[in-house]
């Protein structure tokens, strides 16, 4: 295989991956995040901003961290204390982040504008501190030509798989999901247990958001996320709410969005659009073809507690 | 059928008295010309029917506009029971039919259970976990022990005789 | 004011879905999906199936039933999933959409599809004239717009004055107590998949037949989503969705001629929309859905 297309694939897999782990957390502990879309949209926009304001990416990934933290914040806000339902709560937090990076976007752009266009800046890929070993062949692109948040999104799948299967912390983080109740009457705080999860979603969320801006393609445009965050929805059904099932769903749409751009340049005569409906199809299918109630999915899912 | 669980399949709580009244007659061919058309139900029927019915069963207020979240346990399960006996049922099943009711509103329903049987010809099966309803009820009772019903006796059978069927003895 | 009118006529017809699937219990969160196909069903009606002198009496009903049926089939794609499938809607309809606005664009960007050769954009050519809503006095207020009321009173009176309105909100509010009293509340289910996925086409049709041509994507996006904040700002109520649709509809044009006197972007409209729904939210608006979870866990611990 070529390796450009599997360097392609960890690139465009990584923010799926991240905001995909950050929502697994976030349903096994019982909520499901809608909003996610918004969160990316902000750690996108935000993280940018950061970045393009400090000229240091490590200042904008701390901003997308943040701001993602802050929108899931708002909807534990929602869903844990006034106990709304969080399907509807999520989307509008989809339309509050459109708002705010929209307006955000217009007021930069006439300020960048003033002052003679925007000032690119990148995250440094491990190709860009171990030059050596970027130039190795085959692996060398595909190892160290990648940015750290790349390298984290990877490190995070075995790590939370630790967590969430072996852990006595994450234990405690399912039963939560499946049966709150019972989980309360053994001493959990449910509500601070789905908080934490929903604080750890949004900051993986936001990381995903800004490493499409600070990372990928260092600007940002309204509405870049282009659903990457509804595609890592999918990716947690798909994955069956497991740490390596969710991974290998990120990764096949990864393959799948790269495919895309890879077939294009090599001349394939097919129509783009009909490559970009394929991974979404494809979705679609795989859940028709899963079995009830094999789904995986907690319990307690998108159900108000207390 | 008389469900233990009013709240969860007994009654739509947002709903009107009127339309959970008329949850099972609304959907039954039989009853289509009294309520409404072919399709339509005619609200003002829907209401004087059940108002007339509330007041039959007792049920305290007998408004058929108010939800039937606004009512009491005791009234609320009054409701449930009047909706069940509408359509005079061959068969009726009530499963602990007065849980959670006070005194005056179990003795109410226990009276309209006992009539559709004596009366109407109600075949009744009653499942309960009050000993002295089923004692005060029931023709004939039996004991469900380790996945075997168990006939104990007819009407008159002693508190005692049953007791020791739960036990298995 | 025909500008409002007619977005207002778009988010009317897909509040009214929004608003019926959440009625129902069901999170079909298609609306956007489904207004797409719609759009793209009554074009290639239009452009396919009719002859180009169509008189508008047969035109303009193939073109809309076309849409609300394209609407209900990809509606009915979520139904059928979470029936046979127990596949929650909300990522099925997530799904859809994006294909929808896809499949909008693949229609429009090949010569042997829909689109016009004649044509630097990418768009369709044009729908035949009697397959048209024109435009009044060169304004953007069109005969289309006199569909909304009509589908809001029918849906108003298929919810509070039909035998089939009342299955529907039972089985929203409590399905088990519905399913007890014998509605068949699988059926009900899918039957709202379909008819909501139709008001949703039929706003899609409507969308083509005003604007003459499929275009390349929605002049409404979002539409679907900024849906929900007209149908809970209704209380999910047909008729609500009539005035509620109108509001919005003027504070999306405002908004823009606002962003063309000031410096106030109008993207502000999405930030009212969704702040919109938390408020309603906050103030503690219930959804059928919902409202009912938390009354079986009550009634858990009451028993318990």
């Amino acid at each position: 295989m070529d390796p450009a297309f599997l360097e392609a694939v960890a690139r465009v897999g990584t923010p799926l991956l991240l905001a995909a782990l950050g929502e697994l957390i976030l349903e096994r502990s019982g909520v499901l995040n809608i909003g996610i879309e918004g969160v990316l949209l902000s750690g996108a926009f935000f993280g940018f901003l950061a970045a393009w304001a400090t000229g240091s990416p490590a200042a904008g990934a701390l901003a997308a961290l943040l701001a993602g933290a802050l929108l899931a914040a708002a909807l534990a806000f929602m869903v844990l204390r006034l106990k709304a339902d969080s399907i509807v709560v999520g989307m509008a937090l989809n339309l509050v982040a459109f708002g705010i990076t929209g307006i955000g976007y217009v007021i930069l752009d006439a300020q960048t504008k003033a002052h003679g266009g925007v000032k690119l800046v990148r995250a440094p890929t491990f190709g860009a501190m171990l030059p050596e070993l970027a130039g190795v062949p085959i692996l060398g692109p595909l190892f160290f030509d990648q940015s750290a948040l790349t390298w984290l999104a990877f490190a995070l799948v075995p790590l939370l798989w630790y967590y969430l299967e072996r852990s006595e912390r994450g234990l405690e983080l399912r039963a939560v999901g499946e049966h709150p109740a019972a989980a309360e009457s053994s001493g959990i705080d449910v509500t601070w247990c789905r908080f934490k999860a929903c604080l750890a979603a949004g900051a993986l969320g936001g990381l995903a958001g800004g490493f499409l801006t600070i990372s990928q393609t260092s600007a940002f445009t309204p509405k870049c996320t282009a659903g990457r965050g509804f595609v890592a929805l999918a990716a947690v059904v798909l994955g069956r709410y497991g740490a390596w099932g969710t991974a290998a769903a990120c990764l096949f749409f990864g393959a799948a969005f790269s495919a895309r751009d890879y077939l294009q340049v090599k001349g394939l005569q097919v129509p783009y659009e009909l490559l970009e409906i394929l991974p979404y199809a494809l979705t679609v299918a795989a859940l028709g073809l899963s079995h009830l109630r094999r789904t995986g999915a907690p319990a307690a899912l998108g159900k108000p507690y207390g | 059928m008389i469900p233990g669980d009013r709240h969860r399949d007994g009654l739509v709580l947002e709903l009107t008295l009127a339309e959970n009244l008329h949850l099972r007659e609304a959907f039954d061919r039989r009853f289509e010309a009294e309520l409404g058309g072919r399709w339509t139900l005619h609200p003002g029927r829907l209401r004087a029917r059940a108002h007339a019915r509330l007041e039959a069963f007792g049920v305290r207020p007998p408004e058929p506009e108010l939800p039937a979240a606004a009512l009491s346990g005791g009234n609320q399960q009054k409701v449930v029971v009047a909706r069940e006996l509408a359509r005079a049922p061959a068969v009726l099943l009530a499963s602990n039919p007065t849980r959670g009711l006070d005194v005056a509103a179990a003795a109410a329903v226990h009276e309209r259970i006992l009539a559709a049987a004596r009366a109407d010809g109600a075949g009744v099966l009653l499942v309960s976990s009050d000993l002295d309803e089923v004692l005060l009820l029931a023709d004939r009772v039996a004991v469900l022990y380790d996945g075997v019903l168990r006939e104990v006796g007819a009407r008159g059978v002693s508190r005692e005789a049953v007791g020791r069927a739960m036990v298995g003895a | 004011m025909g500008e409002s009118l007619s977005r207002a006529a778009v988010l009317g017809f897909s509040g009214l879905s929004v608003a019926l699937s959440f009625r129902a219990g069901l999170f079909n969160i298609g609306a956007e999906g489904q207004f797409m196909v719609g759009m793209a069903a009554g074009a290639v009606a239009g452009l396919k199936l009719l002859p180009a002198g169509a008189p508008a009496a047969l035109a303009v009903p193939t073109v809309l039933a076309s849409g609300a049926l394209a609407g209900a089939a990809w509606s009915l794609i979520a139904g059928a999933l979470r029936q046979w499938r127990g596949v929650s809607e909300v990522i099925v309809t997530l799904m859809l959409n994006a294909i929808g606005i896809l499949a909008v664009k693949l229609l429009t960007s090949y010569d042997g599809l829909l689109k016009n050769p004649l044509e630097v954009h990418q768009q369709s050519g044009a729908l035949p004239p009697g397959a048209q809503f024109d435009g009044w006095g060169g304004t953007s207020f069109h005969a289309g717009i006199f569909l909304v009321p009509p589908a809001a009173a029918a849906l108003w009176l298929a919810l509070y004055r039909m035998r089939a309105g009342l299955s529907v909100r039972a089985t929203g509010l409590n399905p088990e107590a519905a399913r007890a009293c014998g509605i068949p509340v699988e059926r009900v289910r899918l039957a709202v998949f379909a008819v909501s996925g139709a008001l949703a086409g039929l706003g899609g049709a409507m969308t083509t037949m005003a604007l003459g041509y499929l275009p390349n994507e929605s002049p409404y996006s979002d539409y679907g989503y900024m849906a929900i904040a007209v149908a809970l700002v209704a209380g999910l109520h047909p008729l609500g969705v009539l005035p509620a649709a109108l509001f919005f509809g003027l504070l999306e044009t405002g908004a823009q001629s606002m962003q063309r006197f000031t410096d106030v972007p109008s993207e502000v409209v999405y930030l009212v929309e969704g702040a919109v729904i938390l408020a309603l939210l906050s103030r503690g608006l219930k959804l059928p859905g919902t409202r009912r979870a938390a009354g079986a866990a009550a009634a858990a611990s009451e028993a318990g």
